[in-house]
């Protein structure tokens, strides 16, 4: 039963489904299957629009529909400009989360800026998401979609949505790559795979049993900041999903799956946690301690994504305690960069010098 | 001084410590905070439920030195601690007393709790003072 002063998320994410079977039957259907971790999650968007805004950043993870029924399905649609929400603005709690979302049956996120709201049927493995217009979808949306969904999907199951990134290859495993926005990861990410390391993410990726899973074949790249590969790289670690506009504070979004050559890989075993940090001289990897590493990659995936409680925490503990943890120190050069990365990766690294 | 014993305020603090230091969430006010050495230590025993005044003589007895000074300094951080909701009064808490402490390797010092700010703005969104005043909730302010 819910809480007295708690809004009835169970009544409205049945009137939610049924504007979403009404929208189906308008638009016609177009349906998907993801694959994490090893398992389905299956998309049915009600109309192309927002198929058509959302599946690029997901296309590297599309497989083949003719297997198994997956666990979670998502629902998603348009819900328009009069699109309402069943609960005021003192129930919207931090990134969203609805209050009474945190026991019963129904889960609510709603993203206030963009109007996205995500409603999860824990009993029922379906997960409804609704836009009110898909031309004000922000344009992290798009680089790197759904992401309450698949946090609510994949945590069912034990995976965890991290806020990191990692690079590597396979013979040695990956790299972790933590931090803030802005702290260096995409510019390390993409030095690494310049110079033949696999990419997992930039940003997000699914960690499960020490695995770092790919979410997203994007890279969000802050050219408006001077950083990252100099002009004329962007074409050769990807091609352009989506420019940013100058001033406007986004960035540029690279589709990775359409690169030449190996670039995206599937999962690695981590093997070595990496906090970036935009230095502007020289690169230095250093060792650091595994609650330093813990700083870095506890509060931001947190704080973005307190949707369990900060339950994730400890899964990251787990990881920093069992491999070796480094501040990698950004510098110029990215063909410093990946070989700092290259060393973390070695069983018995170079840097093993402790961080002033 | 805290009179009675403490806990973690579970509700909205998750914490982690791996070899002498600590990390702790606060994840309804975006903030979060370090302390290593002695006060990772403190912040061991407070979050097991040992009373203060056990906690004054463990320390004492783990680093030796000034007694006055351990007690000033645990008091003090367990007030902060307190203060920045963190940890919570627990009158029932029953702690199991922690074995005698091995001397520690270096003296006392008066621990620091770090605290970042630097991640509120991923919990500060106001939905009020971000709707459109024309349409009115749900709907937020464009640009």
């Amino acid at each position: 039963m819910p809480r007295a002063a708690e809004p009835a998320l169970d009544a409205f994410f049945d009137q939610a489904a049924a504007q979403y079977e009404e929208a189906l039957v308008e638009r016609g259907a177009i349906e998907r299957h993801l694959r994490f971790a090893g398992r389905e999650v299956g998309l049915r968007f009600a109309g192309e629009e927002l198929a058509q805004a959302l599946l690029p950043a997901l296309a590297a993870r599309v497989v083949d529909e003719r297997g198994a029924a997956p666990a979670v399905t998502i629902d998603l649609w348009v819900g328009g400009a009069d699109a309402r929400v069943g609960w005021g603005p003192g129930d919207v709690g931090p990134r969203g989360l609805v209050n009474g979302s945190d026991h019963g049956r129904v889960a609510a996120v709603h993203e206030t800026f963009s109007g996205i709201v995500t409603l999860v049927d824990r009993e029922g493995g379906r997960i409804l998401y609704r836009v009110r217009d898909v031309a004000r979808l922000p344009w992290w949306e798009r680089a790197a979609p759904l992401r309450p969904a698949l946090f609510f999907a994949m945590a069912a199951s034990g995976g965890q949505l991290v806020h990191a990134g990692a690079v590597g290859d396979p013979a040695r495993g990956g790299a972790l790559l933590a931090g803030p926005s802005g702290s260096g990861k995409t510019t390390a990410a993409l030095a690494a795979l310049e110079h033949g390391l696999r990419y997992v993410g930039d940003d997000y990726v699914l960690l499960e049993g020490g695995i770092a899973w790919n979410l997203y074949g994007t890279a969000k790249l802050d050219v408006a900041a001077g950083r990252g590969p100099q002009p004329g790289a962007p074409s050769r670690a990807g091609t352009v999903l989506r420019s940013a506009s100058p001033g406007s504070g986004e960035k540029l979004v690279l589709d990775l799956a359409a690169r030449s050559g190996p670039s995206l890989i599937e999962a690695l075993p981590i093997r070595a946690v990496i906090v970036p940090r935009i230095h502007g001289r020289r690169t230095r990897l250093c060792a650091i301690t595994p609650v330093e590493a813990l700083l870095a990659l506890g509060p931001s995936t947190v704080f973005q994504m307190p949707f369990d409680g900060g339950g994730v925490v400890t899964t990251l503990a787990e990881l920093v305690r069992l491999v070796p943890c480094f501040r990698l120190e950004v510098g110029e050069r990215a063909h410093d960069l990946a070989a700092a990365i290259d060393d973390a990766l070695e069983p018995r690294p170079r840097s093993r010098a402790r961080c002033g | 001084m805290q009179s009675g014993s403490l806990r973690v305020n579970d509700q909205t603090v998750v914490h982690e410590t791996i070899d002498e230091q600590t990390l702790i969430i606060h994840f309804e006010s975006g903030t979060y905070y370090s302390l290593d050495g002695p006060g990772s230590e403190i912040w061991t025993l407070a979050a097991s439920g040992l009373p203060p005044t056990e906690i004054v003589a463990h320390a004492t007895e783990r680093y030796g030195g000034d007694p006055a000074l351990v007690e000033g300094s645990v008091a003090r951080l367990l007030e902060e601690m307190v203060d920045e909701g963190l940890l919570v009064s627990a009158p029932e808490a029953a702690a199991e007393v922690p074995a005698r402490p091995e001397p520690a390797p270096s003296p006392f010092v008066e621990p620091v709790l770090h605290k970042y700010t630097d991640m509120q703005e991923f919990m500060l969104a106001d939905p009020i003072h971000n709707v459109d005043e024309q349409a009115g909730w749900p709907h937020a302010k464009s640009g």
